[in-house]
């Protein structure tokens, strides 16, 4: 009976013990084709005469890196690889009076990234002067360029154009699916790379739970295409419920996040999934712990796409040889299919769910310790307008969560929502949208209980059976007050009903983007966001009921500055501060002897730092980024106040990858981060009504700081222009560090990986 | 229509594919787990060897965490939680309810209260705030003993508050362990003996000598190692030789290591201490 305790508690830690999907504006564009920009105006170059009057007669080429709003307009230029900066200054000073018919996804216009190239060809010798009593020789005299073309037209470059959707808001933290997949220690895993970012802290090396910015991981909203994930990694420890191939990016909003995104106090996680494709494409791996695959084709004459996605883990049979008592299995699945109705309408139908068992066996009776499962069925209707688009979106689901000896809770919701995007002007973008939510909770108890167990009360207070339901509303404008100013004003209003409990929470929010030169930004984001009581870590179905305590509200507010080295290549540095109120943070705030109703403390907590983010994208053949945060979380109980359980002063990530040549590709990642508070004299009996008692340090001593490397080695097999096989050993914490808090130790936790992935 | 007949069919399926596993296990058995105070509490001790007759004013122990156990037992439930109980009263009161299926052990634990902890008949909520001391070690007190005794001649007055934590196992000294299956039910009841503190010639780890009961030593500690005021406090039995000196240090030592952990049985049968952790008992 212990042990299985102790293994439900153990994952329950490992675990780390609603609402309607508030939407970012999903893609609305349909999979028709690509259409480039074309060049209406190009006043073109002229060869920079402080080149001549320098001896240079070189032809030089300079390739930029373009982005083009939906109007065609240039709204950014760097060089791909900078060099002579008179070269350089003269083209993007140039860059910024092209103008371009806008790209095109069929009848809608899109913004899009291109590379530009302008060629600088010298002027030619003047010519001799027929007699030295003809008109003075002109000083070399700066010639036209050679006519600039995209390009494309020109055959020197390649076009390349991508589509970026909708421009990413202020002081979002992203890596793409390609980036991520060469992420030592990530795994592939464009959620398991979140922990890399600034302004997250692990809480335990290789947990992919974390505190962002001072706000626990109960308190961190998962989001792909705007549905709400209740549960974003397999048992704890494993991978996301995912795939990785479906994801074509994931940010990071710290704080200070969009309008559109509601419902959670301390941060978003949000994914976008790639484009249907009508080309039949896939890819699959196969690891020591699990394999997956995913395969996308068209139909209907390429009206239609189908995509199919699943992973299954074999851990249960790998760990029958070692423990056979213990069943441990997982898997999720991925079903989407668009039907392209018109050149502006789409349908979509998205269903994604994971499961998750652990299990034990004893004498041929099996007794679920803890198993957790969630489905999601969305309906999304998307039209693009001439200038924006309505995204409408119906959202089934079903979440349980099974705890030994505690009870079951299941949910059943249904969710609308429906979002507008509108160019206003030329400097004027709208969006606005609403959605409601309802959730349908049915709490049980065990099968077999003692009625008089305050643990279960405890439980069932928390978890009742009940009816919640949300609804909210939200608009921004993001507008352009000139080339160099970019403002995005917005509010949001939910209203909560829990039980007989109810709430609005009025949400004010803004950003703004300061360019100064073609390089240099400044960034702000500051807002308010609330969020009914949480449980320690996203469970599905497990979500407290009631308002007794009201929201937690958290004002949150960052400034940071970011500079492009070149396309590919970028830093920046923040200082952020975020303030919570009313906080549930069961872990952040507990003691060893707490009871259940630590679960519903509240207290005021505290998030300051300065973040510093460096990065060249690693899909480079030299790439790599360092993230650093340093921060002080704090908490404030009754006449307490102290620092958060996993504050952590300094956390450090660096990662390096390298194309070795001949398809092979090396990297390691470096992660360092200084030790978690250290109570010690503080009773284990944390209750006021009791009366004064121990208080616990403002400075207390730290654990051992902790230091890891992971390794990942790549060798690919090309099998066509699109098509490889690769191998890829990848290893999580490879110098097999342990943990420390206060006199304990935990780990190693190492987690090796060898796989064969492929894709076409 | 039929593709998408499928592929709605499809998705259908899939919410369908793999819920939860529905519990298939055979019904268990129920133990009805009850605790009383015995005789001795509940009257008093008549006279001891030595000649002195005690009486108990109060004794209340904070008693819970129950659990079944065994190599062929299925533990359906366990019932983590404890009562404060007044150990005078001599009715049997509720413990706990567990489910299981097989030959079980049974197990539970004298430990601090917590805020949960439920009270049971004669114990106030203020008695429950008085043992949940705060700043006490462990969380507060797990047994709080006062009474008087007297030897015709002279009268002592004791209060004692315990702070040790002690699993007992009542039942690997057991060769029958309850048998539970089937729906049926099941009675276990834990005696708490107020002799306990008494049988000082009690040998260590040993269930079984209970051996003659002697207040004298304890009456020593005023008059001889204490103040002779008739308090006898933690104090004075810490400056106390044991009775067996080479195992204890002193009296308080002894109380708290070997009389304390002797307190329960279960259907008239000792249990055994698992677990001591190092509590001072303490006077007040």
């Amino acid at each position: 009976l212990t042990s299985r305790a102790i293994a439900a508690v153990v994952l329950l830690l490992s675990l780390g013990a609603p609402a309607l999907a508030s939407a970012q504006t999903a893609p609305a564009e349909a999979p028709a084709k690509v259409e480039a920009p074309k060049l209406v105006r190009d006043p073109g170059v002229v060869y920079p005469a402080a080149a001549l009057e320098s001896g240079v007669r070189d032809t030089v080429r300079v390739v930029l890196i373009l982005e083009l709003d939906e109007a065609g307009r240039v709204t950014s230029a760097a060089a791909e690889n900078p060099g002579d900066p008179r070269f350089d200054d003269v083209a993007l000073s140039a860059a910024k009076k092209l103008e371009f018919a806008p790209a095109r996804r069929g009848a809608t216009p899109v913004r899009a990234r291109i590379r530009y190239v302008y060629t600088f060809t010298p002027p030619p010798p003047p010519a001799a002067p027929e007699a030295e009593a003809q008109t003075p020789v002109p000083d070399p005299a700066p010639a036209e360029s050679e006519p600039p073309k995209p390009a494309a037209d020109t055959g020197a470059a390649p076009v390349e154009v991508i589509v970026i959707g909708e421009k990413l808001a202020p002081a979002v933290k992203s890596f793409s699916h390609e980036e991520v997949r060469e992420m030592p220690g990530a795994f592939g895993d464009p959620f398991r790379a979140i922990e890399a970012m600034p302004g997250v802290t692990p809480i335990v090396s290789g947990l992919p739970f974390f505190y962002v910015r001072g706000a626990p991981p109960g308190n961190v909203g998962y989001f792909l295409d705007g549905i709400r994930v209740p549960y974003l990694y397999h048992v704890g420890l494993g991978p996301s419920v995912i795939h990785p191939g479906m994801v074509e990016r994931v940010d990071l909003y710290s704080g200070g996040y969009p309008a559109s995104f509601g419902r959670f106090a301390g941060g978003i996680v949000s994914a976008e999934t790639k484009q249907p494709r009508t080309d039949f494409h896939g890819e699959g791996n196969v690891r020591l712990f699990d394999a997956g695959a995913l395969a996308e084709t068209g139909f209907g004459g390429d009206r239609g796409t189908i995509l199919l996605g699943a992973r299954y883990s074999y851990t249960a049979a790998l760990l029958s040889l070692v423990v056979p008592e213990i069943e441990l299995d997982y898997r999720d699945y991925q079903v989407r299919a668009t039907w392209q109705l018109t050149d502006r309408d789409r349908l979509t139908l998205f269903g994604f769910g994971a499961y998750d068992l652990l299990a034990e066996t004893e004498r041929n009776e099996t007794t679920v310790l803890f198993g957790t499962e969630f489905y999601r069925v969305d309906l999304r209707h998307a039209h693009a307008l001439e200038h924006g688009s309505i995204d409408t979106h119906l959202t089934f689901g079903f979440d349980q969560t099974h705890i030994e000896e505690q009870g079951n809770v299941r949910a059943r919701s249904l969710g609308v929502e429906s979002a507008l995007r509108h160019r206003l002007s030329d400097a004027a973008t709208a969006r606005v949208g609403v959605d409601a939510e309802l959730d349908v909770y049915d709490s049980r108890r065990p099968s077999y209980f003692d009625p008089d167990d305050p643990e279960l009360d405890s439980f069932a207070e928390l978890y009742p059976t009940r009816n919640d339901t949300t609804a909210g509303m939200f608009a921004d404008v993001t507008l352009r007050l000139d080339r160099r100013v970019e403002l995005t004003p917005g509010i949001r209003v939910d209203g909560y009903l829990s039980g007989d409990d109810s709430a609005v929470a009025v949400e004010p929010r803004v950003a703004a983007r300061f360019l100064i030169g073609d390089r240099f930004r400044l960034i702000h984001a500051h807002g308010i966001a609330h969020q009914p009581p949480a449980f320690v870590i996203p469970l599905p179905g497990l979500q407290p009921s009631g308002l007794d305590g009201g929201l937690q509200t958290s004002y949150q507010t960052s400034a940071g500055a970011e500079f492009d080295f070149d396309a590919d290549t970028s830093a920046s540095l923040t200082l952020f501060q975020n303030v919570f109120l009313d906080m549930t943070d069961a872990i952040g705030v507990g003691g060893s002897g707490d009871d259940g109703d630590i679960l519903s403390q509240r207290s005021l907590g505290r998030g300051v730092g300065i973040e510093l983010f460096a990065r060249r994208k690693l899909t480079r053949k030299l790439g790599g980024f360092v993230a650093y945060t340093l921060s002080r979380s704090t908490r404030s109980v009754g006449r307490e106040s102290f620092p958060s359980n996993f504050d952590r002063t300094h956390v450090f990530n660096a990662a390096l990858g390298y194309d070795l040549g001949a398809n092979w590709r090396a990297g390691g990642r470096v992660v360092f981060y200084t030790g978690t508070p250290v109570q010690s004299g503080f009773g284990d009996d944390f209750d006021e009504a009791a009366g004064p008692g121990p208080l616990r340090s403002q400075s207390p001593e730290r654990s051992d700081p902790f230091f890891r490397l992971d390794l990942r080695l790549e060798k690919r097999f090309r099998l066509g222009e699109q098509s490889f096989v690769a191998i890829v050993i990848e290893m999580l914490n490879a110098t097999l560090s342990k943990e420390s808090f206060g006199d304990e130790e935990i780990g190693p936790v190492t987690i090796p990986s060898l796989g064969v992935e492929a894709r076409f | 229509v039929s593709r998408a007949r499928k592929v709605t069919g499809l998705l259908g399926a899939m919410l369908l594919l793999a819920c939860l596993p529905v519990d298939t296990r055979p019904p268990p058995g129920a133990l009805h787990v009850s605790v009383r105070g015995n005789e001795a509490l509940a009257q008093g001790i008549p006279l001891t060897s030595d000649g002195w007759s005690i009486v108990y004013d109060r004794f209340l122990v904070t008693i819970g965490h129950t659990w079944l156990s065994g190599e062929t037992c299925d533990v359906y439930s366990e019932a983590d939680y404890t009562r404060i109980v007044d150990a005078r009263r001599s009715e049997p009161q509720k413990l706990s309810l567990l489910y299981g299926d097989g030959r079980c052990a049974l197990m539970f634990a004298v430990t601090s209260p917590n805020e949960d902890t439920l009270i049971t008949a004669g114990v106030s909520e203020g008695d429950k705030t008085f043992l949940r001391q705060p700043g006490a070690v462990n969380g507060g007190i797990s047994m709080r003993v006062e009474g008087r005794a007297t030897d015709g001649v002279r009268s002592k007055h004791f209060g004692w508050s315990f702070f040790r934590y002690s699993g007992y196992d009542c039942a690997l000294q057991e060769e029958t362990p309850f048998a539970l299956s089937g729906a049926k039910d099941a009675h276990a009841t834990i005696s708490l003996r107020g002799e306990a503190l008494f049988e000082l010639d009690r040998q260590p780890d040993s269930a079984l000598a209970l051996g003659p009961l002697r207040f004298t030593p304890f009456a020593r500690a005023d008059d001889v190692f204490g103040d002779g005021d008739g308090e006898i406090t933690a104090e004075e039995l810490e400056a106390t030789p044991s009775i067996d000196p080479v195992t204890y240090d002193s009296l308080r030592i002894q109380l708290d290591s070997s009389l304390f952990p002797s307190l329960p049985e279960l259907e008239q049968k000792p249990c055994r201490a698992l677990v001591l952790n190092e509590r001072p008992p303490h006077a007040d």
